[in-house]
């Protein structure tokens, strides 16, 4: 290992060691001539702080419910034992709602994780590949809809949530009081972006499964997505959940939608 | 591929940073500074709604794309998916400049997220012209190097930094970015000697200068003067500026506000005092092009 590295390992090391001693900065060989604990200190006040703000910033409704003390706690120990993995901090906290499920104290208010996955999928979406949508009226143009390879567009995500959040959504955007408990109960949820603005808009679960469907990384044809779904659920539910789908403008042609070539390298697959 | 006439920087441009809430009335005025720079971690964006408007930004002013990730001062290569991020992004803005630090934030798939100290060192001017043979090579032109506020003096340090500066430069063909700023708190918590150091660097590579605002911790005994670029460009820091200026003539002036970020209308009087510094500080023949840019 060159001593660059070496050196690098430890001051990285003393970085991630809160509130070092002296003693324990990183050159120990030359922890006197450091001189400036002070110094250091200011390094990973930067690093730590800037996370934590960074997550603020991301998620600022999981913040209203939290609480500014609680939150800027909670994403300190977050970034603690998960630092970024790209430069971009705009990506950063992909991991942060399942860090949020893992804490005790939070064990009364689960569907706080929710609203943070809410939160990370409009960020997801936001700077997302453009792609143009698939409407009702090119696919009834279309002389063999049915075979037509069709996809969500780069700019929409789907998020299940654990709990009945809309209301308290709802609220949240406004600007409103977070209000009373949230009741347990499965919702699915399609981000998507249109024009400026990321549509954040509960769907039922034909939908769900009809989007989930089209996901699939090999070509997908719609009438075969249709006809599974159609097996699980109805034809007539399936027929209504593609034009939930058309109606969100979350679809487009396979042929049309470009790879995402600035994914979020933190995301989970 | 070659920039159109007008977007190109005139000597002695003075620019401010870009931030989204200041985009649609730079967008919407006839254009309010000579150029603009932008942190590239910030956009680099398959598509959305900040990616049109930088487009078209970039149709209106000379950008300064300034990377603050590819940790070039650490003994690894640049991050290939990073590097082809800042290619792409750099193929599609065509700035007029593209810099990076002279410091370190990666190691081992961690991003530490702050521009962290190099230990100067022959290994390290070694390891750090490489980095840069390899993104100038990515991109096809000469990058700028910035250099750093420092608050540690590093016990392993064999080089000078104006001396690892100069070394650097003859090694890479790469230009400076002078932070001004970031000299003076160096100077201030590594008690250097300010004079020596800017006496000694290669002036005829620094290729944009910057300033911006710091504050002084006292709570620690002695204080720390911390580049926070939260505040007006301070005084001392002023008085290095016109002092220095007449060094690099041309080289463009970038005001840095990054935190408690100011209205546009503020930060652009930031902007017209380097210019009325720069007016009354340098010979008449080298502010003969300091006029205003046609919008």
């Amino acid at each position: 290992m060159s001593a660059l590295a070496e050196w690098q390992r430890r001051f990285a090391a003393a970085l991630r060691t809160p509130d070092a001693a002296p003693d324990a900065a990183p050159m120990d060989d030359g922890a006197a001539e450091l001189g400036r604990p002070a110094g250091l200190d200011v390094y990973r006040n930067n690093v730590r702080q800037s996370l934590i703000e960074a997550l603020a910033t991301a998620f600022p409704h999981t913040r209203t419910l939290l609480g500014p003390r609680y939150f800027a706690a909670a994403a300190g120990d977050y970034a603690r034992d998960h630092l970024p993995r790209e430069p971009r901090l705009s990506h950063y906290g992909a991991g942060f709602a399942d860090f949020l499920d893992d804490l005790p104290p939070l064990a009364g208010y689960r569907y706080a994780s929710d609203v943070c996955r809410l939160e990370r999928a409009r960020l997801d979406v936001g700077p997302a590949a453009e792609a143009p949508v698939l409407d009702a009226t090119r696919l009834a143009e279309h002389p063999d809809p049915a075979r037509l390879c069709v996809t969500p567009r780069p700019a929409t995500r789907r998020v299940r949530c654990r709990f009945a959040v809309g209301a308290l959504w709802q609220r949240l955007e406004r600007g409103e009081a977070p209000g009373e408990s949230v009741a347990a109960g499965e919702e699915d949820w399609l981000a998507v972006r249109r024009g400026e603005q990321v549509l954040l808009t509960p769907v039922d679960a034909v939908t769900a499964a009809l989007y989930g469907r089209l996901r699939a990384p090999r070509d997908t044809a719609l009438g075969d997505a249709l006809a599974a779904v159609a097996e699980a659920h109805g034809e007539t539910a399936a027929g209504e959940a593609l034009g939930t789908l058309l109606g969100l403008g979350a679809l487009c042609e396979r042929h049309a939608a470009p790879d995402d070539d600035e994914p979020n390298e933190e995301a989970a697959p | 591929m070659s920039l159109p006439p007008s977007l190109s920087l005139p000597p002695g441009a003075v620019g401010i940073g870009l931030k989204p809430q200041h985009a649609p009335a730079l967008l919407a005025a006839p254009r309010r500074a000579d150029f603009l720079e932008l942190h590239a971690e910030n956009h680099m964006s398959a598509g959305g709604p900040d990616r049109e408007r930088l487009q078209a930004l970039a149709e209106r002013y000379p950008l300064s794309v300034h990377g603050v990730g590819l940790s070039l001062g650490g003994a690894e290569r640049p991050d290939a998916a990073h590097l082809a991020r800042l290619a792409r992004l750099v193929d599609r803005l065509q700035p007029a400049l593209v810099s990076e630090h002279l410091a370190w934030s990666r190691l081992d798939g961690d991003c530490y997220n702050d521009l962290l100290p190099v230990p100067l060192t022959e290994e390290s001017l070694a390891l750090l012209a490489r980095n840069i043979d390899i993104v100038q090579q990515a991109l096809g032109r000469r990058l700028l190097i910035e250099n750093p506020s420092l608050y540690v003096t590093i016990p392993i340090n064999t080089l000078d930094e104006a001396d690892f500066l100069t070394e650097l430069v003859a090694r890479t063909g790469c230009g400076l970015l002078l932070d001004l700023n970031n000299a003076y708190i160096s100077a201030f918590n590594l008690n250097r000697d300010l004079d020596a150091y800017l006496g000694a660097l290669p002036w005829h590579a620094v290729g944009e200068l910057h300033l911006a605002g710091h504050s002084l911790d006292t709570a620690v005994d002695p204080p720390l003067r911390i580049d926070d670029h939260a505040g007006p460009v301070t005084e001392a820091v002023w008085s290095l500026y016109r002092r220095w200026v007449p060094s690099a003539p041309e080289a463009p002036t970038l005001i840095e506000w990054d935190a408690e970020v100011p209205t546009l209308e503020r930060w652009l009087e930031e902007a017209e005092r380097a210019r009325a510094h720069r007016a009354a500080d340098l010979p008449a023949a080298s502010t003969a092009t300091l006029t205003r840019m046609p919008a």
